[in-house]
């Protein structure tokens, strides 16, 4: 059988499309810093009420768009992907210092889209508070439907090691969150 | 023509967005801090006993451990600090104060300082106790530097008797 090179040009096109349709570079995008105060001791003697201060539990939120997984644009696959962290100090190094910066997921946000069967898209993992190291760890995970951004979702951070014992300092980093397409 | 050009560019218009990865920033504070406390509040009495019998010196002086020096510090890396102390006010002639600090005591953690020896006090800041890092010491009196006060006859010729009131003030500061 031998196509028309009509047809065949078209045929050629969609596949071409939809190649390129998942060419489409993913996208991560973090707002809201989070710069603490400590309270002041007012008396001699004591060290600080608290050595941990926790953020809002919305203080920085993610949204995360994938290039979608669908053929044609009609059927759509799920499209995986994972959101690592790591910090960067500027200044004084926090773990030898004796501070610790923690994240955790307090929600889902909204969006990511469904499947052309209405299989809603998922996001998981990252609900327990795990250490940002200067390393690069897996956060949490999820995938997404078609073009769909899951945007909103909330992360709340804590600082443990609050004490008159670590040097006086302003501690500063830089959280990096990376999407990985999984 | 066309066909080809749409081609072309759509992977093009395609990769044009994107983002890999997106940071914020976060960072705390932690402040130089210097308290320095006295417990338990109200003052020290001391005195001579007086001689039973004609011809006997004074007796010895009464000593005083009821306070307690209590102390919160963070400072920076590589910064110490020390207690200093002076009279201020008044001091009776011919006698002369003398304070000691014991290691410190009770709760608290950190680098606290070590006493240095007994101090005869003036109206000049004297080290008495030093090598204070980050630390703090615990509040009241069974926590930080026990002090102990007495009095030592200096010259004898210049005794006065009569009540003397006065101050002793003490300095967390850095070195």
């Amino acid at each position: 059988m031998k196509l028309k090179p009509e047809i065949l040009k078209w045929i050629i096109l969609a596949l071409i499309l939809t190649f390129c349709n998942a060419l489409r570079a993913q996208s991560i995008s973090a707002s809201g810093s989070w710069t603490p105060s400590v309270t002041a001791i007012t008396e001699a003697g004591n060290n600080y009420a608290s050595s941990t201060l926790e953020s809002a539990a919305n203080q920085t939120l993610i949204s995360v768009s994938m290039p979608p997984q669908d053929l044609l644009f009609i059927i759509s696959f799920a499209n995986n992907y994972q959101v690592w962290v790591k910090r960067t100090d500027s200044g004084p190094n926090w773990n030898t210092a004796g501070l610790q910066l923690f994240v955790k997921r307090t929600g889902s946000g909204t969006g990511g889209g469904t499947s052309l069967l209405l299989v809603p898209s998922a996001i998981n993992n990252g609900l327990t508070y795990q250490q940002i190291t200067t390393s690069d760890v897996q956060f949490f995970d999820g995938y997404n439907f078609g073009n769909s951004t899951r945007s909103g979702i909330p992360i709340q951070y804590q600082i443990t090691g609050i004490s008159v014992l670590v040097p006086a300092a302003t501690y500063s980093t830089t959280i990096t969150y990376t999407l990985v397409d999984n | 023509m066309r066909f080809l050009l749409f081609i072309l560019l759509y992977p093009a218009m395609s990769l044009t967005y994107g983002q890999m990865s997106s940071s914020v920033s976060a960072g705390v504070t932690l402040p130089s801090v210097a308290l320095l406390d006295i417990e338990p509040s109200g003052s020290v009495s001391l005195n001579f006993t007086s001689p039973s019998e004609a011809g006997n010196l004074l007796g010895s002086s009464s000593t005083n451990n009821s306070k307690w020096i209590n102390i919160t510090s963070a400072v920076a890396s590589g910064v110490t600090r020390k207690i200093t102390a002076r009279i201020s006010g008044t001091a009776p002639v011919g006698v002369r104060l003398r304070v000691s600090a014991a290691s410190v005591a009770g709760s608290g953690a950190g680098t606290r300082g070590t006493p240095g020896s007994a101090l005869f006090l003036t109206t000049s800041d004297q080290i008495l106790i030093n090598g204070i890092g980050g630390g703090y010491t615990g509040t009241g009196n069974t926590n930080g530097f026990n002090l102990t006060y007495s009095l030592d006859i200096q010259t004898y010729n210049l005794l006065k008797s009569g009540a003397y009131t006065f101050s002793v003030v003490y300095t967390l500061a850095d070195n």
